[in-house]
């Protein structure tokens, strides 16, 4: 059989019914196929959500009474003034009432800029570390162990004593100073918890 | 698309729809110009119906072949020539192999058919050609002999069949169901017994023919069908007493309509209705109409095959959408569930977390905040403890004079410069070693250089006396190491004066 050019609209339209047809049955099968991939990718997503939660609830079940303790450990931390921003002005009237209560002859100290105690990751929690030189003239060698004590008691940051040195003071002119038989210089860290987000 | 029929005989085309085993007659047109008008007129009503045209004409010839073992046009080309040869100027031709033969060259057996008067044909042919309907073929009453007989369940491999058609009798030599030879007698009387008695003379005309032309040996048996009205039968049989070789079986047409499945059955004798029947239900393969006349039933079987593979794709996207849709809705009522347990869970959690003091951080950052304030406080210590160990140590010996001590914590701290190397402490970040180090000096009155470190060494005996510590001379009172130089001084100086040095005391913070 050979086509001639009157044949061509003969089969035109059974050409574009099929056409059409094909047409139809394509995007039946690409709309299906993106409805099926949608309906896989929410099981999926479903399916990680499940486990995620089940393993959370596993965990929190496993490790219920040491969640709790550090929590209560945490508030603990909270009431004593160790986590949220550090309090310069609370520390300076510490150490003068400190000083005052323990009739130390002489103080002098420097509080150096606040540092991250660890390496800056992406928690959301972090140490920072505030570094304290202090020179105290004592009366007696005693006062520096309550000095420290004390300090370790009644600060709102959690101190950790890096360095003391005690020595005799040589003989003074001053009257006031001559009181003063030893001289200590002390270096420390007074350590805060605080959510980075905060104030850097 | 709807099935139509035409029945061509010598006189007039009789046209016919056929639906589910019923043919309906839809007109007679008589073969003028009056009657091709109404065919025409005919035909473009029915436009887009498919028409079969069923010859009943004297002019069929019918011819054997043997042709040599060839295939593809080669085999065309040399079947068109032996048509040429043997039906000259007709385009109404049709080849039917007989299969081959069993010798060596495996000639094949061909039976070569043709409508031998394409005149008669024409008006008719154009007329369909002019109205461009589907022409699927032109077959003719003896191609369907064969068939008929096997539907009816009668099998031989050579014998006569009988039918009347119009005013006539069509005589077919039937060999393996192939119509070897066929003619059309008329019928002069045609009442019951006229009928009856033309067959049984005809069949007798026809066998001595088949014998002059040695188709059939002489005497040979030969069973002879013929077809008649339930009516007529008992004429017929009457008349046709089996006679020498033929011996004859006569065919109820009604019992033969039931056996078609057709319900129009036949009103008198003629057996047009049966042939047109079996053309509606199984048409021959071979027919003897030429590409040029079938060209429109070409392109509707073209124009049905992308409307049929349209469909094809259309049901295969519904069946692969559906499944799909299927899958999706297993996979959202799956994620429905997963979803529900979760919130189940998460109730759950939420219980239990209920139970805790509440804090703006979670479990993690929790864990970690409390883990570090651990590792912070195994660090934080004081040095009481060491001053008052040292302070123990000074106390028995009176001759040592403290001049100064210092002591360090954790990662801050380290031997100093010139110290001897210290035992391996841990120093991880849970806590480095406590370091203390005392500065003093050896005041004895008139004491000897011996006497001097023998004082030393004992405070460092002691010292050492504790398990814990690990002692580092950084300054003696006097250097008499070989790694060191010795120069001497005025005697009575070196004693006077009191002799310092300096002692490390490490000690490990580690739990």
């Amino acid at each position: 059989m050979t086509l001639t050019g009157r044949d061509i609209p003969k089969l035109l339209g059974p050409l574009l019914a099929a056409l059409v047809m094909f047409v139809i049955a394509g995007l039946l099968v690409w709309g299906s196929q993106i409805d099926a991939d949608k309906a896989e990718q929410e099981r999926n997503a479903a399916t990680a959500a499940r486990n995620q939660i089940e393993q959370r609830l596993r965990q929190v079940r496993t490790e219920e009474q040491d969640i709790k303790e550090r929590t209560q450990l945490l508030q603990q931390l909270q009431n004593a003034g160790i986590t949220g921003e550090e309090k310069r002005l609370d520390w300076m009237e510490l150490l003068r009432d400190i000083q005052r209560e323990l009739r130390i002859p002489g103080m002098s100290y420097e509080f150096g800029i606040q540092t991250a105690l660890d390496k800056a990751g992406d928690a959301s929690y972090a140490w920072y570390a505030s570094p304290l030189r202090v020179e105290l003239r004592l009366l007696h060698e005693e006062d520096l162990l309550n000095f420290l004590v004390a300090l370790q008691k009644n600060a709102k940051a959690l101190i950790i004593v890096r360095h003391c040195s005690l020595s005799p003071l040589p003989a003074q002119a001053d009257a006031r100073q001559s009181l003063a038989k030893l001289a200590a210089e002390c270096e420390m860290q007074w350590l805060t918890a605080r959510q980075v987000s905060e104030k850097k | 698309m709807t099935s139509r029929f035409l029945y061509l005989n010598t006189h007039r085309l009789l046209a016919y729809g056929w639906q589910h085993g019923s043919l309906r007659a839809e007109g007679v047109f008589d073969n003028d110009e009056g009657g091709l008008r109404q065919f025409a007129d005919y035909l473009r009503q029915h436009r887009h119906s498919q028409f079969s045209l069923l010859a009943n004409v004297a002019e069929e010839g019918h011819a054997l072949e043997t042709i040599p073992f060839l295939k593809g046009s080669d085999r065309q080309t040399l079947i068109s020539r032996k048509m040429g040869q043997h039906f000259f100027s007709t385009p109404l031709t049709t080849a039917t192999s007989l299969g081959y033969e069993k010798s060596q060259r495996k000639n094949e057996k061909l039976l070569l058919s043709a409508l031998t008067n394409p005149a008669h044909f024409e008006p008719w042919l154009t007329r369909i050609s002019d109205a461009e309907v589907s022409l699927a073929g032109i077959y003719t009453v003896a191609q369907l002999g064969g068939q008929l007989l096997r539907k009816l369940g009668q099998h031989c491999e050579r014998c006569l069949l009988l039918t009347v058609q119009d005013h006539s009798i069509r005589e077919t030599y039937l060999v393996d169901g192939h119509p070897h030879f066929s003619r059309m007698a008329p019928v002069t009387d045609s009442s019951i017994a006229g009928i009856a008695s033309a067959l049984a003379a005809e069949s007798g005309k026809l066998h001595q023919y088949l014998i002059g032309q040695r188709l059939i040996g002489r005497g040979e048996s030969l069973p002879a069908f013929i077809v008649g009205h339930p009516q007529t039968i008992p004429a017929i049989d009457k008349a046709c007493a089996d006679k020498g070789p033929l011996s004859f079986t006569l065919i109820d047409s009604h019992l033969a309509a039931g056996r078609l499945k057709l319900r129009t059955l036949p009103e008198d004798n003629r057996s047009d209705l049966l042939f047109l029947q079996l053309l509606a239900t199984a048409p021959p393969q071979q027919q003897f109409a030429s590409d040029t006349h079938r060209h429109h039933f070409r392109l509707s079987q073209i124009r049905r095959g992308l409307i049929a593979a349209g469909l094809c794709a259309l049901l295969g996207g519904v069946l692969y959408a559906a499944k799909e849709t299927y899958d999706a809705g297993s996979l959202r009522a799956e994620a429905s569930a997963l979803l529900l347990s979760k919130a189940d869970l998460d109730h759950r959690y939420q219980e239990i977390s209920a139970t805790f003091p509440q804090l703006d951080v979670d479990n993690d950052t929790l864990r970690r905040v409390t883990n570090r304030y651990s590792d912070l406080l195994h660090q934080q210590h004081l040095p009481a403890p060491a001053f008052h160990r040292v302070s123990r140590v000074l106390d028995r010996m009176p001759a040592i004079v403290l001049e100064g001590i210092s002591w360090k914590n954790g990662q801050d701290a380290g031997t100093s410069k010139g110290a001897t190397a210290p035992p391996a402490i841990a120093t991880n970040r849970r806590g480095g070693p406590e370091i203390t180090t005392v500065r003093g000096s050896i005041r004895l009155e008139r004491a000897t250089t011996r006497q001097i470190l023998a004082v030393f060494d004992q405070f460092v005996d002691a010292l050492r006396a504790d398990p814990a510590n690990s002692i580092n001379i950084l300054q003696r009172p006097f250097d008499i190491e070989s790694g060191h130089t010795l120069r001497s001084s005025d005697g009575e100086t070196e004693v006077a004066q009191p002799r310092q040095f300096a002692v490390e005391i490490v000690r490990s913070n580690a739990p």
